[in-house]
């Protein structure tokens, strides 16, 4: 009954709102396939119900797995036992029926991945020998523990929000709790959770079956989704977007990083080290670079890329190359000269990067001359580059789709030597704590906005380092060096925009104005972004959040802006001044002033997206070897509400009663209208009629 | 990715085939069943003259001819047909005192019992593999069935 549950329901008047308290934020982990296998959690189709059990200790474990009363129990999880031996145990226990896990910083171990320890083994480059595939030669995540790439029969849900577990908590106390040791009596506090996915097995099964529906049942239903989004990519010198193809006279250095990360529950992933380091190192690159190359030009152009989905099999790096191969995107592989990635560079030890080769095209000359570029830029800095040794392989990354395709010359910058220093690798606890961006206590959101705290100093000496080496290797004079350097302000403010708050005020002076001026579901809802892929805007609505910022802040960096109105803005090609194929024109807000918002005006740039979305769901090859084919399973409803239960012997005798009193009205009906003559006789002489 | 996927040839006649059979579980059992359903409700209507299935009120000749036209209806995959046969005439042919037509209509009853009975060990078999193997037989699983269940194998 409701007043046990103890929480204040004003308008009460549904029978359904006495009973259930329904969970509000539902962080749930979902299900994903590929060409052969299917991870993540699914629910039956009604949901899941247990009674609820705290695990906080050994014995809480022993009681839920093997002596506990009331199977199946809803776990909630402490963080500290978040792991594989835990999960494990659960997954083969039939006395499980979900977990919901805390997510908090307290109890949170030393490190949590829960990635595969070799990320992406398969879909890299396929050139190495059986001594350094799959991570034979050096394990890159050493401290991952695969939890997310495991497949779980029951609800995953996590508690992120602290008042909300206190609800779950209370619950738990008033009812479940054992007192002196002895098993808690009903009625019990129970957990329901709903998730139920619609995809089984693998994707080629998924998208079979969407196919079937779509052409002969009545009622179709898509059952999965790719994975899909854009990438963003730009150059200092415009190239012309409507001619596909080789490019003529034109030699490429590529600077690349990826976009995105992932964790264990669906559209978290705060990827602070993993992702955000590189982006904001390239959004700094490429904010020193630009007033160089256009003053004093180097012979080569200079092209960035951010690509979408490397998590997953490197989506948007396959779909690059692929479309290069195929004369479908503005320049070919023939035009690229080499390749600079920026892999994760934000745990500096002792003020040293590492740059890492490939263990065949190290022998290529070219290599050593790109790797002594980028010592020379290093010299005038306070960094010092190395190279790890000689047999060492590639770190996972965009640039081993490259040379997947063609043996280019590249380098991957990063942190580590062997194995990544992120302890938190494509998990939730991967924020601005484990990057150790801190701000003071009192400051203001604005003035936070501009602190530099040291990691973004560190950051933008990283990002002139890039710059310089990039603008070498482009070919340019050595003597302008000194004027290539980032701006730790710029620094900063991204970093505050991409780990701790998007809704400021730079951010929305870069958007345009029907963006600032959405209400809750807008991309600039508060909180940090989240950097999962997602499903691209033919499922989501307009590209993802992360991939517009990183657009409108090149934007922003590299554009002019023009005084276009905003009808000329959208439809440029009318004006002769105007060139689309070179540019993009972006209307934005400007910046606001105290009293009112800003005017907005038009921004030409030379910005581009491109899609994110694997070669084998264009090729149709959905059980695909060499592409990513990681898809999402869609579903109807996912929800978490909690109620009493009562026992299985009340519920029995409840029934038998019912139906008791059933068969009891049935008799004494029969009865009734076989003795009706008598019981209804009445004195008069009534006729009786035959019908 | 939802747009009509150009197969080839070989596979488009493939699938047509498994379709067709699968198909042929539903579509030609929901149709013929009711089609001759309704044409045997219809035709004694119109032959015997009377809306009514008084069998006391019947007299033996019709009977007998009611008996035949339910056994021989039943030979065109209408079991049914046969079982109604079996539980309206059961009282007829085993149970009333004898008369002149009641030998042949007990052959006919026993004749759709037959019938029936194997139709129930030919489905119950084949429902039975079906709905155990189904999973096991991916891609010619999903094509022998009307509806696939959302979220399991």
């Amino acid at each position: 009954s409701p007043e046990f549950l103890g929480l204040g329901c004003v308008l009460c008047s549904s029978v359904e709102q006495k009973i259930y308290v329904v969970l509000n934020e539902t962080v749930p982990c979902v299900r994903l396939l590929n060409a052969t296998h299917q991870i993540g959690c699914q629910s039956s189709i009604s949901g899941d119900t247990g009674v609820l059990h705290v695990l906080e200790t050994e014995s809480d474990l022993d009681w839920i797995l093997s002596s506990g009363p009331h199977p199946p129990y809803m776990v909630i999880m402490e963080t500290a036992f978040f792991n594989r031996s835990v999960m494990m145990r659960m997954k083969n226990s039939s006395r499980v029926a979900g977990v919901a896990v805390i997510i908090s910083k307290t109890g949170l171990a030393d490190n949590f991945s829960p990635h595969t320890t070799c990320p992406n083994q398969n879909t890299g480059v396929c050139s190495y020998g059986s001594d350094l595939a799959n991570c034979n030669g050096t394990v890159w995540n050493p401290l991952g523990n695969g939890l997310s790439y495991e497949d779980f029969s029951f609800p995953v849900f996590a508690l992120k929000d602290e008042n909300q577990t206190q609800v779950l908590r209370k619950c738990y106390e008033d009812h479940n709790q054992r007192v002196n040791g002895s098993a808690p009596q009903y009625p019990l506090c129970a957990m329901q959770l709903f998730s139920h996915m619609h995809a089984v097995t693998d994707t080629v099964t998924c998208m079979r079956r969407t196919d079937l529906q779509n052409r002969f049942s009545i009622n179709p239903e898509v059952l999965c989704d790719p994975l899909s989004d854009f990438n963003v990519w730009t150059s200092t010198r415009p190239l012309n977007n409507s001619a596909k193809g080789h490019a003529a006279d034109e030699s490429v250095v590529i600077a690349a990083t990826r976009l995105d990360g992932r964790s264990f529950f669906w559209e978290q992933a705060p990827a602070a080290e993993g992702t955000v380091s590189g982006i904001v190192t390239l959004l700094a690159t490429i904010q020193a670079l630009y007033p160089v190359t256009q003053e004093a030009p180097p012979p080569r152009n200079i092209f960035f890329s951010f690509f979408q989905g490397e998590a997953f099999d490197y989506i948007g790096s396959s779909k690059m190359v692929y479309d290069m191969e195929k004369n479908d995107f503005v320049i070919d592989m023939n035009n690229v000269h080499s390749m600079l990635e920026i892999g994760q560079v934000g745990l500096l030890s002792g003020r040293s990067l590492w740059m890492h080769s490939d263990p065949v095209s190290r022998q290529n000359k070219s290599v050593s001359e790109m790797m002594s570029r980028m010592q020379s830029a290093a010299a005038g800095l306070k960094l010092t580059v190395n190279h790890p040794s000689v047999s060492q392989p590639l770190p996972p990354s965009s640039f081993q789709r490259f040379l997947r395709a063609r043996r280019i010359p590249g380098l991957v910058l990063a942190d580590h030597n062997t194995s990544f220093t992120n302890r938190y690798y494509e998990s939730m606890y991967d924020d601005a704590e484990n990057l150790n961006v801190t701000y003071p206590s009192g400051l203001t959101p604005d003035e936070q906005l501009v602190y530099e705290t040291d990691a973004a100093k560190s950051l933008a000496e990283v990002a002139t380092l890039v710059a310089r080496s990039l603008y070498l290797q482009a070919g340019g004079e050595e003597n302008n060096l000194n004027n290539i350097t980032a701006d730790p302000k710029i620094v900063a403010q991204v970093l505050y925009g991409f780990l701790v708050q998007k809704n400021n005020s730079w951010f929305r002076s870069l958007l345009p104005p029907e963006v600032t001026k959405k209400g809750v579901n807008s991309i600039l809802s508060p909180g940090p972004p989240q950097f999962y892929i997602g499903l691209g805007p033919r499922v989501h609505g307009p590209a993802h959040s992360v991939t517009r910022f990183v657009q409108y802040i090149l934007a922003n960096l590299t554009g002019t802006v023009t005084n276009l109105t905003e009808s000329q803005c959208q439809n440029p090609s009318e004006l002769s001044t105007e060139n689309k194929d070179l540019f993009s024109y972006f209307w934005v807000s400007g910046p606001a002033s105290v009293n009112s918002t800003g005017e907005p005006f038009c921004v030409r740039a030379s910005v581009r997206l491109s899609e994110a979305v694997s070669p084998a769901f264009e090729l149709l090859e959905y059980g695909s070897r060499n592409y990513s084919t990681w898809t999402e399973s869609r579903w109807k409803s996912i929800r978490a509400r909690i109620f009493l239960v009562a026992s299985r012997e009340l519920e029995m005798l409840t029934l038998g009663v019912g139906v008791a009193v059933l068969l009891l009205s049935l008799l004494v009906t029969y009865f009734i209208s076989s003795k009706a003559e008598l019981l209804f006789s009445s004195a008069r002489e009534t006729p009786t009629t035959t019908y | 990715m939802i747009t009509i996927i150009p197969i080839s040839l070989q596979q488009s006649c493939r699938v047509a085939v498994l379709f067709c059979l699968g198909r042929w579980q539903q579509c030609c059992s929901i149709l013929i069943s009711s089609v001759g359903y309704l044409c045997m409700d219809l035709s004694r209507v119109f032959f015997t003259g009377n809306s009514t299935m008084n069998l006391e009120r019947m007299p033996n000749e019709e009977k007998l001819s009611l008996c035949r036209r339910y056994y021989l209806g039943g030979f065109a995959f209408l079991p049914f047909l046969w079982l109604v046969n079996v539980l309206w005439f059961f009282k007829e042919a085993f149970l009333k005192p004898a008369y002149t037509e009641q030998p042949q209509i007990k052959s006919y009853i026993k004749k759709s019992a037959l019938g029936l009975i194997l139709w129930v060990a030919v489905l119950t078999t084949w429902i039975t593999i079906f709905q155990h193997f189904r999973a096991r037989w991916g891609e010619v699983g999903d094509y022998l069935s009307f509806t696939i269940p959302l979220g399991t194998a």
